[in-house]
């Protein structure tokens, strides 16, 4: 096995302009400055072609739009035989991750979606850390956490009570000019649906992913970050079947942990359709509350186990 | 001379070689002057908002770091285009550094260098070619030191398993030849 030593070493060894080369040019910054100055500089190359005549203008706009419809015809037929050639596939299972794509994507697609897959993967892992490497501050909603710096309690919970999640599969969503939007399925497996025999549940998480929003002093650096999530959770038949029977066994058996454990803010984070009597979502904010899901959920799942 | 123009002068004169020798190490001869002008073409135009002192070559380097990704997307755009035309598929872009290369040894860890995410990439190349301290890549990409150490450490990682990698398919064909001898 390579020691990453040696790797660094050999890759500094690899460097293809190492600074022991002499570089034989003199740079002029007077001539230079004054190129730009005058605008003359527009473009490293300069354009020695004659101006283009209109005839000629309305000759290349013609050939320019019957190139296009070309293409378009070739795109459409390639596209045609790749979706002959690989028929729409069912749901993989929960159990695997994978990225599915539909469509030949762009180069910029394809970035957007590989930085929120990315994003998804470490959040799906719990590794808060490596999630906000590859997202800023936005509008983020990713479930019960509304930003990265919520996000290390949210996944500190999630572990408390067993809430495992894996993605299904990942697709560019909705694309629009300077945004990629992707879109995860991921299928929420939990502690308490476990003992109560139901199968994963799915939600759906959809992020905005854009370049520049990561400004460093005047400059935007030009990287393709998640910059917004809308989170859909695993829904109203999750919250009948799993979460309402979960809070309802807290308050009968343990309702003094109520109000440690739930939030009863009128405005609170998280899907909607999994709001508890009293607007109630979990609350994870303190150690106290933590150890309660803790204890309380293992307590609930031998309950219910017999 | 404006203010603005001799700063420019001075930014000039003291970084070209480094955004020259930057670009270069990232791309082809053919693209590098492109790249290195229009590198100092945004550097005119942002004179104004220039960070003063050591921030300044990390922020040309940002600039060019974003010049080269336009070209290698345009590069990447016509290969595919010219694949599918071509009815063989899209087969990947070579990467600029293969363009240059020193020996096997070179070649299999810029291959294997090919194999990360563009980030981590340019995060090795920082620290081990312009030789930049945790502290001034941070600058550059704006995030912290220990995110950038972190990521480095993930990189560094993630390169030597690429490296054994290439290694072990490299020495597999030889063996399976020989595996009828059993």
């Amino acid at each position: 096995m390579t020691t990453e030593d040696r790797v660094m070493t050999l890759l500094a060894n690899a460097n293809p302009m190492p600074e022991s080369w002499p570089l034989e040019f003199e740079t002029d910054a007077l001539t230079y400055l004054g190129r730009l100055e005058d605008g003359s500089s527009e473009m490293t190359s300069l354009d020695t072609k004659p101006a283009t005549s209109k005839r000629d203008l309305k000759g290349r706009l013609l050939l320019t739009m019957a190139a296009v419809a070309l293409l378009l015809g070739i795109a459409v037929v390639i596209l045609a035989q790749a979706d002959q050639a690989e028929p729409v596939a069912t749901n993989p299972p929960v159990t695997t991750q994978v990225v599915r794509t539909t469509e030949a994507l762009s180069s910029e697609a394809e970035e957007a979606l590989a930085v929120a897959t990315s994003f998804m993967n470490a959040f799906v892992a719990g590794d808060a850390e490596e999630a906000a490497t590859h997202a800023i501050d936005g509008e983020l909603n990713l479930g019960y956490s509304t930003s990265l710096q919520t996000m290390p309690k949210e996944l500190a919970w999630r572990g408390a009570v067993g809430w495992m999640m894996e993605i299904s599969g990942c697709t560019v969503d909705r694309p629009d000019p300077g945004n990629v939007w992707v879109a995860c399925t991921v299928a929420n497996d939990t502690a308490w649906g476990r003992a109560l025999g139901h199968a994963p549940y799915e939600s759906l998480y959809r992020m905005r992913v854009n370049q520049g929003e990561r400004a460093t002093g005047a400059l935007d650096l030009d990287e393709l970050m998640v910059t917004q999530v809308q989170a859909e959770g695993p829904g109203s038949v999750f919250g009948r079947e799993v979460w309402k029977p979960f809070f309802d066994w807290v308050a009968s058996v343990h309702p003094e942990a109520v109000d440690v454990m739930f939030l009863s803010d009128e405005v609170r984070p998280g899907p909607s359709d999994m709001t508890l009597p009293g607007q109630r979502a979990p609350s994870f904010g303190s150690d106290e509350s933590l150890e309660l899901w803790r204890a309380y959920t293992e307590e609930y799942v031998a309950e219910v186990r017999g | 001379m404006t203010v603005g123009g001799e700063r420019f002068v001075e930014l000039y004169e003291s970084h070209y070689t480094n955004v020259y020798r930057y670009c270069r190490r990232r791309t082809t001869a053919d693209e590098v002057d492109d790249a290195v002008a229009e590198t100092f073409l945004t550097a005119w135009r942002k004179i104004d908002e220039l960070p003063e002192g050591e921030g300044t070559l990390p922020w040309l380097y940002a600039v060019a770091y974003r010049v080269l990704g336009h070209q290698w997307r345009k590069v990447s755009r016509q290969e595919r285009l010219r694949g599918k035309l071509a009815g063989l598929g899209f087969a990947g872009v070579t990467p600029p550094e293969e363009y240059v290369v020193v020996n096997d040894e070179s070649r299999q860890i810029l291959e294997a260098l090919s194999g990360l995410r563009a980030k981590n990439r340019e995060l090795l190349r920082l620290q081990t070619w312009e030789e930049m301290s945790s502290s001034e890549i941070a600058s550059m990409f704006g995030i912290s030191s220990a995110a950038v150490q972190k990521r480095l450490s993930r990189a560094r990682k993630a390169l030597a398993d690429e490296y054994d990698r290439l290694d072990r398919r490299r020495n597999k064909a030889p063996a399976a030849q020989k595996g009828g001898a059993w």
